[in-house]
């Protein structure tokens, strides 16, 4: 996967062909009726940084939710040195 | 013995109570439950899975993470399609809607904050990526080879400083980077309601080659995204010689924290 894998280059972006919608789209139609999860696409790389850093901290009732979130990320770091391939193979 | 629980994807407001068209977490069904005026966008899931114990086993397992965290993002993409989202966490559970609404009750104040914040703007992000320096000539094995034994302690001495060169050369093409890094995130930034900083990713994970010498997020108005993108392009005409990464527009999942207001 190249640098301009699912996170595209700029142009790609702004001109709607790359990995991520068009800028037009980030304009949500509020109407209910549209189709939903039609937003860009994000890379799991992408996600990750954001989904297990961030975000707002409602802490559950199973309390792991993340209270521990450098023990994941930390055994997360471990396991991407042994299953790089495998990853890979889930990617789009 | 298999236990539900509820697990929260994103909390948003001005939503239609009742079941969405997105599926959730393994095809789940989505829904939306109403306390004060928030809306909490939920759906069952086993304990047997995202209880304590097994949770921090699965949460081990990458296959089973990118299926729960894409699960997630198609859930919060679909909310952000219709009302202001404040994205949460990944596994977010509660054991039921009780103790669900306890917790937006508790956090209500801080909840509609964000979701002011939120209103009407996107997350975009932008990473730097300087290619890979090429190696420059003359360093390498076999770049000494000289016939004569004179020669070749003087093509030694060569190979010996033109490495030293090769070394600083780096260390200065990093030391670009980081600045050029500083200055991509300074001028974004003037054009952005908000703006992060997150680490650099590791490339085995990201796949870019390089070194990645930016990777910023930024909430943007959607009426100031033109003038944000016109910036970038500015940016990228400045610098052709690297790789300007932009992503968007996300959810605000960088911008949604409760600790930060």
């Amino acid at each position: 996967m190249s640098a301009a894998g699912p996170a595209g280059s700029l142009d790609a972006v702004l001109d709607g062909h790359g990995g991520h919608a068009g800028l037009d789209q980030s304009r949500a139609d509020t109407s209910d009726d549209r189709p939903l999860g039609g937003g860009a696409p994000a890379s799991l790389v992408d996600l990750l940084d954001r989904l297990l850093g961030t975000g707002v901290v409602l802490a559950g009732d199973v309390v792991i939710s993340l209270a521990g979130v450098d023990l994941v990320q930390v055994r997360l770091h471990a396991l991407i040195t042994s299953v790089r391939a495998e990853m890979v193979r889930g990617w789009p | 013995m298999s236990t539900s629980a509820r697990y929260v994807y994103a909390i948003s407001r001005g939503l239609r109570p009742g079941p969405l068209e997105v599926r959730g977490i393994h095809g789940a069904e989505v829904e939306v439950v109403r306390h004060l005026d928030l809306d909490a966008v939920v759906s069952d899931v086993d304990l047997a899975e995202f209880g304590e114990e097994p949770l921090r086993e699965n949460l081990e397992q990458l296959s089973w993470l990118e299926d729960v965290v894409r699960d997630h993002d198609r859930v919060v993409q679909a909310v952000a399609q219709v009302g202001p989202t404040a994205p949460l966490r990944l596994a977010t559970v509660f054991l039921d809607d009780d103790g669900m609404r306890a917790r937006l009750f508790e956090w209500r104040f801080a909840l509609e904050q964000v979701l002011d914040r939120v209103t009407g703007r996107h997350e975009w992000s932008v990473k730097v990526v300087l290619p890979p320096a090429p190696a420059p000539a003359g360093v390498g094995p076999g770049a000494a080879t000289h016939a004569g034994d004179a020669q070749a302690a003087a093509g030694g001495a060569d190979y010996l400083r033109r490495k030293k060169e090769s070394l600083a050369g780096r260390v200065a093409a990093e030391e670009r980077g980081a600045e050029l890094g500083r200055a991509v995130h300074q001028a974004l930034a003037g054009r952005a309601a908000a703006s992060r900083l997150l680490p650099p990713q590791d490339p085995r994970l990201s796949g870019h080659t390089g070194t990645m010498v930016h990777n910023g997020a930024y909430l943007v108005a959607d009426d100031e995204h033109e003038a944000f993108v016109e910036r970038l392009r500015e940016l990228t005409a400045q610098h052709p010689d690297v790789v300007v990464d932009v992503g968007g527009p996300w959810p605000p999942y960088s911008f949604a924290m409760l600790e930060q207001r």
